[in-house]
């Protein structure tokens, strides 16, 4: 039983530097083809941590979705794109934006810390065990259930018990959509947009008049084939 | 494991998604700040 959770443990440690490490690569490779690969491994690296907590199904939806799916048709844009190497770091309101990653972070922690004071009194001595309440409201019993991760299990805990936090998880979604959306799209390049738009608008107006441009056709047409007769 | 190590990895991955968007700038971050991990 000690050699067992030794083990686990072993495996947990492991699994949690390679997410984490790549985590990190993701953020800091100047090349986004490195970029995506490493954050591939990110995927992997989770689904490796759903498999070891029994959710297999998750694990395997992980992979076929996230790193098979989604992150190849990433990687088939990114060189398809062949966007330049971008800095690692932009260094532009590196003041408010650092606030915000500290902010960010104090609130995930103040949130945390909320949730897990209210379910189980004894976190105050860090005393949260896998087989404790908050283990229980978080899904991770000490003996795990036989239909445990299966595809019914998920799907019924998702439409009944848990389908706010899923449908909170889809607002996030789409904030993140936005984000993206803001983020890929700098004030500058929508200035140039907005300027090569116009010229278009302007170079179109001033070929546009069908009148003259189907006379001119006309003209030319009468005048091949009064040149066709005169040739024959 | 204690479910405080999960925790604590969640907060790890959040953490680094987070910096990614406000500190680089780029829309790849987006899908590693909202990607399924632990947290969820």
């Amino acid at each position: 039983m000690q050699a067992a959770s030794f083990w686990q443990s072993m495996v947990f440690l492991v699994l949690s530097a390679i997410t984490l490490g790549l985590a990190v690569f993701t953020i800091t490779r100047t090349n986004p083809v490195a970029a995506v690969m490493s954050l591939v491994g990110t995927f992997v690296g989770l689904a490796g941590i759903y498999a070891s907590l029994s959710a297999h199904f998750l694990a395997i939806m992980q992979v076929a979705v996230y790193a098979g799916a989604i992150m190849v048709l990433f990687i088939f844009v990114v060189m398809i794109l062949n966007r330049d190497e971008v800095a690692p770091v932009s260094w532009r309101g590196i003041l408010s934006r650092g606030l915000g990653v500290v902010t960010t972070a104090w609130a995930f922690s103040f949130v945390t810390l909320l949730v897990v004071r209210a379910v189980s009194p004894a976190v105050g001595d860090g005393k949260i065990e896998g087989s404790g309440a908050l283990a229980k409201l978080l899904g991770v019993p000490a003996d795990v259930d036989v239909a445990f991760g299966t595809v019914k299990s998920i799907g019924k805990g998702l439409f009944t018990d848990f389908v706010f936090p899923f449908e909170a998880i889809s607002v996030l979604l789409l904030v993140a959509i936005v984000g993206g959306l803001v983020v890929s799209r700098s004030a500058k390049q929508e200035h140039h947009a907005e300027a090569v738009a116009d010229r278009d608008k302007a170079v179109r107006a001033q070929i546009r008049p069908s009148s003259i441009v189907g006379a001119g056709a006309e003209e030319a047409d009468a005048a091949h084939s009064h040149a066709a007769a005169e040739h024959h | 494991m204690p479910t405080t190590y999960y925790l604590m990895l969640s907060f790890a991955l959040f953490v680094v998604g987070t910096a990614g968007v406000l500190l680089r700038r780029n829309a790849l971050i987006c899908l590693l700040y909202t990607s399924p991990s632990p947290r969820d």
